[in-house]
């Protein structure tokens, strides 16, 4: 066991620790393991390909680039203008959304982990060492996380603002991240307080997608507090501007660099430090608490037999005649439904496919009044929800249960195509289809039937592009049959490159309809290379 | 004689969802017993044991441990036991090595002097040439034999095993069996539970039956026998659960399975 970096860095805090009650060679004693774990890759139970066992590596670490580059993103607003407020209110608002859906998506998971309990509990810790080890455990990612996606911003700043704002922004970043951290265990813990059992496995999904439209809705009104006239950016306070963290840092650097002093700005100001310190302690005194209640997640009530409408049964019948594709629909349909990391990581998008269309639809048109919106062509930012796609086909083939996933192999299955397929269709039935066809009414409403043909190209593209997904992300593993533990990341190149995919369809569809009849014509043409894609992939 | 107590259960109540698993359980275990606690399947047995190591919190009625009520102790107590849980539940991305060090660490050992005598005691199970593999590797019983060391290598004074000899062949159960029966003749004081009943009939100093969330045996073998008239445990069981179609059961069943309506 290699020593960890981030745990000498701990080390210098050891005084610290003791202070507050929680043993600290106890810590970095569990630490140090739970360290060692994430640099493992779990081996599958039957592996078709190679692993390469030689070496421990930290998947998530060799992810980060990728948040490197959304870094990229906001460091055009660093020129923008000569308006620390607003640049900086925009910088947090971005900064804010990408860390805290990673840190919902990526680790509740550790949050909400269990088996420490059945572990670690026996032994003689106290539960404030355990609680702390978690929340270490998670800081110590979020960190990683957090400078892969501030670094270059940071750098920048340092040249083009000078050393005082540099220093600034790092303290707010640290600011930001001590308060999403907060957030999201207090969000937990006052769900945990009032639900329990499967209610609130459920839950904590339904808030997640919640969570992640508010943060998208809140990066507009971020926006709106802002009111472009000919080139100048005027800020006009407002009472709910006290509820958004990105302002309150905007407002942080106005006080500080440019000498504002109006008694609001100043408010908003001390709130930016006062309330993440304020929560953190809020939060140590709540931990134990915390913990306690986790137990709640293992409890198991008696399910309820669901029935089935007959209408669904046919349908699924006539999507999935054969009988072996069939019931790996009905499983795989069963998973989605109800393993609680795949909706910890999928529903969230899913939600997010829901509002970003309109989001962008109304933010982004250059239309300047609801006729204009009407008339002209922003239908295709419906393009924008196939973006879920890859989220859920890269997700599809971990569970936590994945040890079960012998029985593909015992199972006498005929076509092992038939596991793909089945599943692709689930997916796309369960999960995608709904989101799609809600969006599909308000945008018939929105449009007119006009669009129904373009709609039906955008339907059959995602069909083709779902088999692609499947294809490209399964990596010939079988569904549900790899364990999670932080293992995604090492497919957020392949993810990336699919997204650019997208843009290649709405590409496609764009020009298509330049042309007379074009559409009509592209919509045949999707047709028919949709039929060749499902039977080129899932070849008996 | 002076018996040291060491486990005291005083109107110990529990209850998930409005319903009552354990009804006020009252139980005294001695030093130096080895108490075998039986009971069908959900009667509350692995409750108890958790609820013991203050894993499960929320109950009526008070848990004495080394004489001392839980509630009014830190977890310093739980250096004292060792615990094998029920469901051999492990970080299995670990080496056994890693993994014994690591529990070691928890209860303050020393790493250089948990890791040698861990693999003394590896090599008594004869699993000590894959100290260094990981744990997702081992069969059912090695993992087993893995959890047995981890929960002893501290020198516990209470071991609380549930279900401490499932997927161990033969040879090792009579090796756990012994060595159950020495540590418990040096004054270690063992809880457990198993649905093996021949094993419970033959190494117990003590039965203790729940059923229904109530004592409903607690004695030694011989003293059971007595009370029932039954000849060995297992009939014992089945009379005091109220269980007797088993025949009956297992015909239908049978029937079921090749598809003949009854």
């Amino acid at each position: 066991m290699s020593d960890f970096m981030s745990l000498r860095f701990l080390d210098r805090f050891e005084k610290g620790f003791n202070k507050v009650g929680i043993e600290y060679p106890l810590l970095r004693h569990i630490l140090k393991i739970k360290l060692t774990m994430d640099s493992r890759r779990i081996p599958t139970v039957y592996s078709q390909q190679k692993v390469d066992e030689s070496k421990d590596k930290n998947h998530f670490l060799r992810s980060l680039w990728i948040y490197a580059l959304y870094g990229l993103a906001v460091v055009p607003f660093l020129f923008f203008a000569d308006q620390y407020f607003f640049q900086m209110s925009i910088i947090f608002g971005v900064l804010m959304f990408i860390l805290m859906t990673s840190m919902i998506s990526d680790f509740s998971a550790v949050l909400l982990d269990i088996r420490d309990r059945a572990i670690i509990g026996p032994k003689p810790i106290n539960k404030r060492t355990l609680s702390a080890a978690k929340m270490i455990h998670v800081s110590i990612y979020m960190f990683f996380l957090t400078t892969a996606t501030v670094a270059v911003p940071l750098v920048v700043s340092l040249f083009s603002m000078g050393i005082g704002f540099f220093l600034l922004f790092l303290l707010e970043v640290i600011l930001l991240v001590m308060l999403i951290l907060v957030l999201t265990a207090c969000i937990y813990i006052f769900i945990l307080r009032f639900f329990d059992g499967e209610r609130l496995k459920n839950m904590i999904n339904y808030i997640q997608i919640l969570l992640t439209i508010g943060i998208f809705i809140g990066y507009q009104v971020v926006i709106r507090s802002f009111e472009f006239i000919a080139m100048e950016i005027n800020f006009t306070p407002a009472w709910w501007q006290l509820l958004t963290p990105p302002v309150w840092f905007g407002a942080l650097h106005e006080v500080i660099l440019q000498g504002e002093r109006s008694i609001f700005v100043i408010i908003l100001a001390v709130m930016a430090i006062l309330i993440p310190i304020l929560m953190m302690i809020l939060y140590v005194r709540l931990m134990p608490t915390f913990e306690h209640q986790l137990q709640k997640l293992s409890h198991t009530e008696v399910g309820v037999k669901k029935r089935q409408a007959k209408w669904k049964k046919t349908f699924v019948k006539w999507i999935s005649p054969n009988k072996e594709e069939r019931s790996v629909y009905y499983f795989a349909r069963s998973m989605m439904k109800s393993e609680r990391e795949f909706k910890l990581k999928v529903y969230p998008s899913l939600g997010f496919a829901i509002v970003v269309p309109f989001i962008f639809m109304f933010s982004m048109s250059q239309a300047s009044s609801f006729d204009d919106l009407r008339d002209g062509n922003s239908y295709y930012f419906i393009y924008f929800s196939l973006l879920v796609i890859p989220t859920i086909f890269s997700m599809v083939k971990y569970s936590s249960g994945y040890k079960g996933s012998w029985i593909y192999e015992v199972a006498s299955i005929q076509h092992r195509s038939s596991i793909y397929s089945g599943t692709l269709k689930a997916g796309l039935v369960t999960l995608f289809f709904p989101v799609f066809f809600i969006q599909c009414i308000v945008f018939l409403w929105l449009f007119s039937y006009q669009i129904f043909v373009d709609l039906l190209v955008v339907l059959m593209s995602s069909i083709i592009y779902s088999t692609a997904s499947l294809k490209v992300l399964s990596n010939r593993a079988f569904p549900f049959s790899e364990s999670f533990s932080l293992a995604q990341h090492k497919e957020s190149g392949k993810v990336f490159g699919l997204i650019l995919v997208i843009v290649a369809f709405y590409g496609l569809h764009s020009v298509s309809s330049l042309f007379p009849n074009g559409t009509y014509v592209y919509a045949v043409i999707l047709f028919i290379s949709m039929i060749v894609t499902w039977k080129m992939t899932f070849r008996k | 004689m002076d018996r040291k107590e060491v486990i005291r259960l005083e109107g110990l109540t529990k209850s998930y969802g409005g319903e009552d698993v354990l009804k006020s359980i009252n139980l005294t275990v001695y030093q130096g017993q080895i108490v075998g606690y039986i009971g069908p399947n959900g009667a509350g047995k692995s409750t108890t044991v958790k609820m013991m190591l203050g894993l499960v919190e929320g109950y009526s009625g008070s848990i004495s441990v080394f004489g001392t009520d839980i509630q009014d102790q830190d977890h310093l107590y739980k250096r004292r036991i060792g615990y094998v849980p029920e469901n051999a539940e492990i970080y299995d991305s670990l080496t056994a090595s890693e993994y014994l060090a690591f529990v070691a660490g928890l209860y303050g050992i020393d790493e250089e002097e948990a890791l040698d005598k861990a693999r003394k005691l590896m090599s008594q199970f004869d699993i000590d040439q894959v100290i260094y593999s990981r744990l997702s590797s081992f069969s059912k019983g090695m993992k087993q034999k893995v959890l047995i060391i981890s929960s002893l290598l501290h020198n516990p004074d209470l071991l609380f095993l549930d279900e401490p000899l499932s997927g161990l062949d033969a040879n090792s159960m009579l090796v756990v069996k012994e060595i159950l029966s020495q540590l418990a003749a040096q004054g270690k004081t063992i809880f457990y539970s198993s649905h093996i009943m021949d094993i419970v009939e033959k190494i117990s100093h003590r039965i203790v039956l729940i059923s229904g969330g109530n004592v409903v045996a607690d004695g030694t073998f011989e003293e059971l026998r007595e009370q029932n008239k039954q000849g060995s445990l297992e009939d014992i069981f089945n009379d005091l659960t109220g269980f007797h179609q088993h025949k009956q059961i297992a015909s239908e069943f049978v029937a079921i399975v090749q598809g003949v309506s009854s």
